[in-house]
């Protein structure tokens, strides 16, 4: 095992992931003061424009800028991929310590809810939970922040069963630590090597299923574009005009393999960390 | 000059060393190490953790990991280098000529096969070394017959049993038997019986002796336990800082020592503590108790299928008096019920019946399921890897105690911290270390300040030296003593192992299957002790 | 074997829950299928009157316990758009889907086998740096791109097969075999370089492990080292790790039949979520449940083969 952390060294996975993430965090923070063309005016003159100076990325079917709509549908991406993941994780370390923690019936009731979740492909529930709450950001966010909680629940209960009888969590009990700060100061460090790169690359999974949904017509709707949505939309022009989709793919690319690389990178530094 | 016959094995020069697979650099692990196994002789080889016991013996079957290098020397066996042979020639050596044991019973067999497939394999791995056309019946009577020679009574059953079925004393004999099927003249055996208790210890160790004799087997015997040796081996080697700094007959080695680590570690397994120190007087016979047990019970409750409960009664009616600032040795052997006494009184787990006082006002009445307080009652554990959290560092894991507790202004508390840590003997500097970067006996340290911080009355360390170096033993020992005069804490020390007792106890409680049966002044219960279970205890020094 | 009763119970308590979430989740979605049947000219009261004869109007309790009694009979229910039963409805779709599902999971596992094995021979060397960095790229592919650039590279670039065409098996197996090939690797691609790191590090993971010491003290050589105890032992985390790619292999299929356009389960399932067609959609999603369900229970039984520690409890 030592071998391999010389050859693959952590931080070259950390500076490209930076780098792809960086990209489509930048173009999702310019959208709110600039952007190169309206993303939403139709123009008959410019359907389907292959890129150029005047449109770099080109056009799609309606005539629209693809470079502006890109900038502004790795938006929803960005807010949806980051809440949702703060959604899952908050319900995930709710439920999870609990279940963990005191274990016996809580225990049990929480992990048939969490095994009844996970048994689905996650795409389906997604489908349905956002059926629910409604197509919109709030209910992407939390249609996929509830279907990515319960592995979150798994590693705090897991790792807390695990953590909890050690001895030093019964020491620090002994000299008179309450629960409370038990969890948060004196269990959770254990965590976090698991917890890091699971997060980040809840993430990525995250950005994928929005697109998912948003390709299948259930989440972003359109005019307003999402990567996912471009997609659907250009998917018929594939022949023609395969800028209104290559653009989209790419950006949903680099911010879903920037984030793999980040918790590849973020497993490995804690890995040689040598804790 | 007498008649010397060619050795069995002849280690030449060796020296072996591990490369750093991110500085490449080259640490040494052992130096020019010469010494030879006779025929039918069994050689010890005796060192503290780290020495380089475990790899010397990986060297010689040729099962190094990458990592490690042989960087000079010979290894002859029946006259023959091995370090010059083909990897497949040595691989068939293994199993063949040399057999090998190791220090897990529990984790070195596979899980998922049979006793009996695990030995078949070190048939059919070795094609030349069986009859031609052995049925896989033939196979078995001789598997059978082995099983029935390391002293299975049912080898049948054993040969179907899987490692989950048999418990670490029948495994490792099942790995004995693997070893030895093919009646190979070397065996390799590395502290195998560490990981077992007393009496499983003592029948393996039996066995290994009379089969080495019935098989004219040499034996490398492998360990850090100088008793053992002295039972099982005929010379013996002191392996420490990367060289063999002694070697001879083992009784030489053990009566007149002629290196100083040497007799280091004799001074340790004798763990000579008090030296001159006369015995403390009997405290008066009305004092009042510290703590005072009466009839404690306590037991685990399982839930078992709906919702049947199984009761396992672990201590039954415990009663015991801890005096102030004594130190109070509480004996027996695993899975008495010693560890749960412990947390009983320290309140991590509740009892059934009973009733704990201390200084004779009740804190406790379990039958009326109520604490009235916890007392502030310190805690020292055996693993000293697994009792301080990893992602913290010794300052911080000793300031927590006040910080929790609110006392000491904050300013203050770093002063108390390294007040502590002069006490117990931990260096300045290690205060912004994490215990991943300590040794074993400094992290035992550790562990003992943290208990201290809060000034209990009484700290109750169980098996506190157990897993630690018979040298280091001594000095944590000793550490306990001198807290123990210097500040009149009172100590419950509970181990196996009446050495320990004996170094610094004054008064010794035995503990048999959840009850105390015999307590008393240290030196009436050693020289003439009342119960079997004693007798048998004490004849372990 | 308790164990397995126990799983089984345990397995239906599942699809008990999931059913549940779903017909809950349709009581609380805004939207009135009747309305949508039929359609923004109609009076409040004939809305009214086909809700009345839909059985719009009962509690959810009501509706999901005659439900649940009609789907232990195996009677789904009659979709409320299409006015057919359900069953037939997913019995016309449902093969398609389980065919790319099952081509896919047999892809995974035959090529990742190799891939995690190679990998793991020589960590860090140079077969191992290769599988590692095309397996990175591959992780972290999106299905529904990966789709579409399949389609444009191999599709329309290389005309390796026609965009968009569909055979039914209906007409010819392996025609229809031959259509969902693409769309099967598409599915299967990323979930090859997951499970393939996964198969390298469990191989890792046990290959340190104390019993393969013994195994090799034992004279055997490094091949039946592998075989026979390496192997063995890391199939047991594996084939966990399979029965989650399953069923992500399952929820993956549904992205990729739209982008192929093919006629499987998902179009039928988007149609009837768009339409609050409850009976149609939580039959559908019963059947995936259903499925996933079999590929873990699939799984404890291959478990309880290869280790003798949850056969012999």
């Amino acid at each position: 095992m030592q071998r391999i952390i010389r050859f693959r060294n952590h931080s070259i996975f950390l500076i490209l992931g930076g780098v792809f993430v960086g990209i489509v965090l930048f173009c999702a923070l310019i959208s709110i003061i600039y952007l190169p063309d309206d993303p939403m005016a139709t123009n008959s003159m410019t359907k389907l424009a292959a890129p150029s100076a005047d449109h770099l990325f080109g056009c799609d079917h309606e005539g629209r800028d693809v470079l502006s709509r890109v900038i502004l549908g790795s938006r929803p991406t960005v807010i949806i991929s980051l809440l949702g993941i703060l959604i899952a994780l908050l319900l995930g370390m709710l439920l999870g310590s609990a279940a963990g923690y005191f274990g016996g019936a809580p225990d049990h009731f929480l992990m048939l809810i969490s095994d009844s979740i996970m048994a689905f492909p996650g795409i389906l529930l997604a489908l349905v939970f956002v059926a629910v709450i409604g197509k919109g950001l709030p209910g992407l966010i939390f249609g996929l922040g509830i279907v990515f909680a319960p592995s979150y629940a798994r590693i705090f209960r897991t790792g807390i069963r695990q953590l909890k009888d050690r001895e030093y969590i019964l020491l620090a009990r002994l000299i008179g630590v309450k629960p409370p700060r038990i969890l948060f100061v004196h269990l959770f460090p254990g965590l976090v090597p698991q917890l890091a790169p699971a997060i980040v690359v809840g993430i990525a999974n995250m950005a994928m299923a929005e697109a998912g949904l948003s390709y299948l017509g259930q989440g972003v709707q359109i005019p307003q574009p999402s990567l996912g949505n471009m997609l659907m939309e250009g998917q018929s022009y594939l022949v023609y005009a395969p800028w209104i989709i290559i653009f989209p793919s790419i950006y949903l690319l680099f911010y879903v393999l920037g984030m793999y690389f980040l918790s590849e990178g973020v497993r490995m530094k804690f890995k040689t960390g040598g804790v | 000059m007498a008649y010397e016959p060619t050795p069995l094995l002849s280690i030449r020069n060796l020296s072996l060393s591990f490369s750093d697979p991110v500085t490449r650099k080259e640490n040494s692990i052992l130096s020019r190490l010469s010494f030879d196994i006779r025929d039918g002789e069994v050689f010890g080889i005796v060192g503290e953790s780290g020495s380089g016991k475990t790899i010397l013996s990986l060297a010689i079957a040729g099962l190094l990991p990458e990592t490690a290098k042989i960087t000079a020397g010979e290894i002859i066996f029946r006259g023959q280098n091995l370090l010059s042979l083909s990897p497949k020639a040595r691989r068939d050596l293994l199993g063949r000529e040399i057999g090998m044991i190791f220090q897990e019973p529990l984790s070195s067999l596979n899980p998922l096969i049979s006793v009996g497939k695990h030995l078949e394999e070190v048939i059919t791995a070795h094609p030349d070394a069986s009859t031609p056309k052995e049925t896989r019946g033939m196979r078995k009577t001789r598997i059978l017959e082995m099983l029935a020679h390391v002293g299975f009574h049912d080898p049948g059953r054993i040969y179907r049993a899987f490692p989950h079925q048999l418990s670490g004393g029948q495994r490792q004999r099942a790995l004995i038997a693997g070893a030895l099927l093919l009646k190979p003249s070397l065996l390799i055996a590395d502290e195998p019986t560490t990981a077992l208790d007393t009496v499983t210890q003592t029948q393996i160790l039996d066995q290994l002796r009379r089969i080495s004799q019935s098989f004219s087997l040499s034996v490398l015997f492998i360990s850090h336990d100088l008793k053992i040796m002295e039972k099982m081996c005929d010379r013996l080697a002191v392996l420490h800082n990367r060289r063999i700094v002694e070697c001879d007959a083992t009784y030489e080695v053990l009566h007149s020592p002629g290196h100083p680590h040497t007799a280091a570690l004799l001074r340790g397994a004798r763990l000579d503590i008090r030296g001159a120190e006369v015995a403390r007087p009997a405290p008066p016979a009305g004092a009042v108790p510290l703590y005072r047990i009466e009839a404690l019970s306590a037991g685990y409750t399982t839930t078992a299928f709906r919702g049947a409960t199984n009761e396992a009664q672990v201590l039954d009616q415990v009663s015991l008096r801890i005096l102030p600032g004594e130190i109070l040795g509480l004996i027996g052997s695993s899975g008495c019920g010693k560890t749960t006494l412990a947390r009983v009184m320290t309140g991590l787990l509740p009892g059934s019946t009973g009733r704990i006082y201390e200084n004779e006002e009740l804190v406790a009445d379990f039958s009326l399921k109520k604490r009235i307080r916890k007392s502030p009652v310190g805690l020292v554990f055996q693993d000293p890897y697994n009792s301080l959290n990893p992602y913290k560092t010794v300052g911080w894991l000793l300031e927590e105690p006040l910080r929790v507790n609110h006392l000491h202004p904050q300013k203050d508390r770093r002063e108390r911290v390294l007040t502590m840590m002069a006490q117990v003997g931990l260096p300045k500097r290690y205060i912004d270390s994490y215990p991943h970067q300590l040794s074993g006996g400094q992290r035992q340290r550790v562990a003992l300040a943290i208990s201290l911080m809060l000034s209990p009355s009484l700290i109750i360390a169980d098996e506190p030296v157990s897993s630690l170096d018979v040298t280091v033993q001594s000095q944590i020992l000793q550490l306990l003593h001198d807290i123990n005069r210097r500040s009149g804490v009172a100590f419950l020390l509970i181990t196996h192992d009446l050495r320990v007792i004996r170094a610094i106890c004054d008064r010794v409680a035995v503990m048999d299957s959840g009850k105390i049966v015999e307590t008393g002044r240290i030196g009436d219960v050693i020289h003439s002790p009342k119960m079997p279970v004693t007798k048998l205890l004490t004849e372990q020094i | 074997m308790n164990y397995f009763l126990r799983r089984i119970l345990q397995l239906i308590g599942t699809l008990f829950v999931v059913s549940l979430i779903t017909f809950a989740a349709f009581y609380i979605i805004p939207g009135d299928p009747a309305r949508v049947i039929l359609g923004p000219e109609a009076t409040e009261a004939q809305v009214e009157a086909l809700r009345e004869e839909l059985g719009l109007n009962r509690s959810m309790l009501q509706t999901f316990s005659d439900w649940l009694t009609g789907t232990l009979r195996g009677d789904l229910g009659e979709s409320l758009i299409f006015r057919q039963p359900v069953t037939d409805l997913v019995a016309q779709k449902i093969p398609v889907t389980l065919t790319i599902a099952a081509m896919s999971i047999f892809m995974t596992i035959i090529a990742a086998f190799p891939l995690g094995i190679a990998a793991a021979r020589k960590p860090g060397k140079f077969a191992d740096q290769l599988i590692s960095v095309i397996g990175h790229f591959f992780l972290a592919f999106p299905p529904i791109v990966l789709a579409l650039v399949i389609t444009l590279l191999l599709g329309l670039t290389f005309k390796l097969f026609i965009a968009g065409e569909y055979v039914s098996y209906t007409d010819s197996i392996s025609g229809f075999i031959a259509s969902l090939f693409f769309p099967s690797i598409a599915v299967a691609i990323p979930k090859i370089a997951v499970f393939q790191k996964f198969i390298r590090t469990s191989i890792i993971a046990e290959r340190s492990k104390d019993y393969v010491r013994t195994a090799k003290s034992h004279g055997l050589s490094n091949m039946m080292v592998m075989i026979r105890h390496i192997l063995p032992n890391s199939l047991v985390p594996i084939i966990t790790v399979l029965s989650i790619v399953a069923s992500e292999i399952l929820g993956g299929v549904l992205v990729v039949e739209m982008v192929f356009n093919i006629p499987g389960i998902s179009r039928l399932l988007i149609f009837g979520i768009e339409n609050r067609d409850y009976p149609l959609t939580a039959g559908i999603v019963l059947y995936l449940a259903v499925m996933t369900v079999i590929v873990y229970f699939v799984a404890d039984i291959l478990h309880s083969l290869v280790d003798p520690r949850i056969r012999l409890k």
